[in-house]
């Protein structure tokens, strides 16, 4: 599933959840960014039980942006039991992000 | 059931969209396979050159020409083209995600790929204060001091987009002077938070964690290490060679492929158009492409016309 980055605290929202976390930082304005919507998409059908998809628009978060050290869009980071595990930054094709995805399982899994 | 059209174009940049155009208006079957419909012209801050438009942002200028493609009836597919295999009927290509294609006849549009640095430590600072991509990333430098390295047009209208939202911008162009149209050259001067190093060079990236600071050819005030926050590199492009290396077209000495003045290439049955030619007299803009997309297209249609 994916989940835009309202108003919730994004803290609270790693601590609840079990599933490992692909967090998605991102903007309007960012070609590339837009660019991987389909393949967002895709993945989310793909792997809808096993990892929870939240996208970040930097805009309105600066601070996660801040904390992370983003500093390039697009940058996908998975979190594994709320720690980073692994990062990429830029276009991806379907197959680099699945990679890491399947990592990320993988570890949350034992 | 692999799909088969007469004429497929590889690429929806400005030169594949209007070639998209003229054979939609041709009557001519045609697809259109892009990964970024719109193409490098959505990456432009500000686009003062194309006729029609005294001033427009380059992703609204890309996203009308792909609206302006969808009037007519041309099948426009967003995908990355992964080979392409000559056969002796035409044509068979297939993309990233294994979708199969036929065509008679290919009309390459596929622009360029943006030069890199060359530098040892440029894959590790990608993200971490390097990018190529000032209208995404410009924002992560509010109120910092960055420096853009380039000197054409693309490098002066990046600078003058990251002036708007910085403290400080350092040109950094290998030229002795910029080497920009005139009326950019007139706005770099009258924007004071750009400070211009002429006849100089980035030798090395410098930082731990994220870019700290440039190191310089030569001396700038005395110094040759640079602290900056962020830098943007803009140095040109060329074409990317993995999928037509394979095709064998001949090329100049830099890459770019050699087309006739109706777009045909040194292979039958492949026409070029765009960045990617060496036919605009290295006036790669969007007017040109655009201009070599609609000769290609036109030749093609002839082309089917002459063969009956
Ligand atoms: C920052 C910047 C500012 C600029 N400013 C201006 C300006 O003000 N005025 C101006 O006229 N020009 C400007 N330009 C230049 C202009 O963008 C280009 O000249 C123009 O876009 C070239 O058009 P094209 O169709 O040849 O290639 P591109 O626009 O580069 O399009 C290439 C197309 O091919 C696709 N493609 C590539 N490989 C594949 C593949 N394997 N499979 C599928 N599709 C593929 C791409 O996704 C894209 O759709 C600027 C360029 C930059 C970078």
């Amino acid at each position: 599933m994916i989940t835009p980055l309202n108003n919730q605290d994004f803290e609270a929202l790693i601590k609840e959840n079990h599933q490992p976390i692909l967090a998605d930082f991102w903007a309007p304005w960012c070609r590339p960014c837009q660019m991987m919507l389909p393949v967002i998409d895709q993945i989310a059908t793909e792997y809808a039980d096993q990892i929870k998809i939240v996208k970040i628009d930097i805009g309105e978060h600066e601070d996660l942006a801040e904390k992370f050290n983003v500093l390039s869009i697009p940058t996908f980071i998975t979190l594994v039991h709320g720690q980073e595990d692994q990062r990429l930054i830029g276009q991806q094709t379907p197959q680099n992000l699945k990679k890491m995805l399947i990592a990320a399982i993988e570890k949350a899994n034992g | 059931m692999v799909k088969e059209f007469p004429l497929i174009i590889i690429g929806g940049g400005p030169a594949g969209l209007t070639a998209g155009i003229y054979a939609g208006r041709s009557q001519l079957k045609t697809l259109i396979i892009a990964e970024q419909p719109g193409g490098t012209i959505g990456y432009a801050h500000r686009v003062q050159n194309f006729p029609g438009f005294p001033e427009i942002g380059g992703l609204e200028l890309a996203n009308r020409m792909v609206e302006h493609l969808q009037k007519w009836p041309v099948e426009l597919l967003i995908a990355r083209v992964g080979q392409i295999i000559k056969k002796d009927d035409g044509f068979l290509v297939t993309t990233d995600q294994n979708q199969e294609y036929r065509a008679e006849v290919l009309l390459l549009a596929l622009g360029t790929e943006k030069r890199k640095l060359g530098l040892p430590n440029e894959d590790r600072f990608l993200g971490r204060g390097l990018s190529y991509c000032a209208l995404c990333d410009g924002q992560f430098f509010k109120n910092k001091t960055v420096a853009v390295g380039g000197g054409g047009d693309a490098a002066v209208t990046m600078a003058l987009y990251l002036a708007e939202m910085t403290n400080k911008v350092f040109l950094i162009s290998l030229q002795p002077e910029l080497n920009c149209s005139p009326s950019w050259h007139q706005a770099v001067k009258n924007q004071k938070k750009i400070e211009l190093i002429c006849d100089n060079q980035v030798t090395e990236l410098i930082g731990s964690e994220n870019l700290s600071g440039i190191r310089l050819k030569n001396p700038y005030q005395q110094q040759t290490e640079l602290p900056i926050d962020g830098l943007f590199v803009e140095i040109g492009s060329a074409p990317s060679t993995t999928l037509t290396e394979p095709l064998n077209l001949a090329t100049d000495s830099e890459g770019f492929i050699k087309i006739k003045a109706n777009g045909r290439t040194s292979q039958s049955g492949i026409w070029a158009a765009g960045d990617l030619t060496s036919g605009s007299n290295k006036l790669r803009q969007a007017i040109t492409a655009a201009a070599e997309g609609a000769m290609a297209a036109d030749d093609i249609y002839r082309y089917f016309k002459q063969k009956g």
